[in-house]
């Protein structure tokens, strides 16, 4: 990182910028993390300044990032999939630590799976891959999507293609196993709940400890 | 101005840069949070309506046509949130709203170091005492134009005036005390990694 652009940076901060560095240093901050937290090691050191601090230590970012990333990862209406560098979610949350684990098999078992076209026959499946997978397809074949990739030749359309085969398996996953109710069935609900007309579930956490929706907040939403 | 930057992230998050929302959440966690905390005491439950301001917040923002500043409209939903977090919880809202204009200058983290753990306490008075430090050993000029700014909020151009200088000595001057500050911070935090 220069030093020019970290004093652009600073001066992006302060609103002091021209618009040539305002868009230099936003377009750098996409894909270098490096400059996304000295951004915001600027912001604890204003916040401390202003006394407003305590909110860093508190993990509040992490959970934020990791439930947009879940959020990007379920809706069709996400975008731009080269607009969408891996942001980093360095974070407590044991959840993310089982999510890990569980994506390691999930990979496995998706090379069997893409492969047998397993998931071209279901209605869930092909509706919930659909919308994302068919405007990053630069083909434009529907089928053509399904076919297997090496992940290191990957294109972008190919990686979040797998990442999308990868929430399926997760969601499969979570509705399928006894006691468990996941942040991702949540969120699966929470959409089904929002196609039903219902409105959609307020407090969604990323943390292991998702809460289910309890009849009285159900009581609640219907006010 | 800080409301052109702002608006160019807004802009970008609307066209799918998740990046830009963090660089936007990061600008304004504190005073979120700090807001939030006016409404719900509990320390963990006010985390939790403050995420759950910004996640509605991400997902409004590709309709957010720009009509009111950005941050206006986000603490309207943290103090909706809020409101209707302590409805479901059958607990009434203040009667008066918080005055959004009135928020930059209002310290409201009180109530939330009052449930701070000593670990976190320690560690929040450590870094404090780093960064006012640092501060203190800035030459003077430095340090005069990182406080005109921080603490008083002035413009690159108005601490120019006071400073009788450039405003592009105004900016350089912030920007090396700023790098002054973060390299003490990083070898606090690390005592054995480089610096810059």
């Amino acid at each position: 990182m220069s030093e020019q652009l970290r004093e652009s940076l600073s001066a992006v901060m302060d609103g002091e910028a021209d618009a040539f560095e305002l868009r230099r240093v936003l377009d750098e901050s996409r894909s270098d993390s490096k400059l996304r937290e000295l951004w915001h090691r600027q912001h604890l050191v204003r916040d401390i300044l202003r006394g407003d601090e305590i909110v860093h230590q508190l993990d509040l970012r992490a959970r934020l990032l990791a439930e947009m990333e879940e959020l990007s990862s379920q809706e069709g209406d996400e975008p731009i999939p080269e607009a969408q560098p891996k942001l980093d979610t360095t974070t407590k949350s044991p959840w993310l630590g089982r999510l890990a684990g569980i994506a390691v098999a999930a990979t496995v078992a998706l090379l069997v799976i893409v492969s047998s076209d397993y998931l071209i026959g279901g209605d869930e499946g092909a509706g919930f891959v659909g919308p994302g997978i068919a405007q990053s397809n630069p083909s434009g074949a529907p089928s053509a999507v399904l076919a297997p990739v090496m992940y290191d030749v990957a294109t972008a359309a190919d990686r979040q293609r797998t990442d999308a085969l990868i929430i399926h398996h997760l969601q499969q996953n979570a509705l399928n196993r006894p006691g468990g109710f996941s942040f991702v069935r949540w969120v699966g609900f929470d959409r089904k709940s929002a196609q039903n007309g219902r409105a959609p579930q307020a407090g969604l956490r990323s943390e292991g400890g998702v809460q289910a929706p309890t009849p009285s907040q159900s009581k609640d939403n219907k006010r | 101005m800080a409301e052109d930057t702002d608006k160019e992230l807004v802009r970008r998050v609307q066209k799918g840069d998740q990046a830009a929302f963090d660089l936007l959440f990061v600008r304004y966690q504190s005073k979120i949070v700090n807001l939030i905390s006016r409404y719900v005491s509990d320390q963990e439950e006010t985390l939790d309506v403050a995420q759950e301001a910004f996640i509605k917040a991400y997902r409004a923002l590709p309709r957010f046509r720009g009509e009111s500043q950005f941050y206006t409209w986000l603490y309207r939903i943290a103090i909706n949130t809020a409101k209707n977090h302590l409805v479901a919880r059958s607990r009434r809202p203040p009667g008066v709203d918080v005055d959004v204009d009135e928020i930059e200058y209002r310290d409201d983290a009180t109530a939330l170091r009052d449930s701070e753990t000593p670990e976190a306490a320690l560690a929040r008075d450590q870094v404090q005492a780093t960064i006012h430090q640092a501060l203190n050993d800035l030459p003077e000029d430095l340090k005069s134009a990182l406080t005109l700014r921080e603490f008083d909020g002035l413009s690159y151009e108005q601490i120019a005036d006071i400073m009788e200088c450039p405003v592009g000595t105004v900016r350089s001057r912030i920007f090396r005390a700023r790098e002054f500050v973060d390299q003490r911070m990083q070898r606090m935090a690390d005592p054995g990694a480089d610096e810059h």
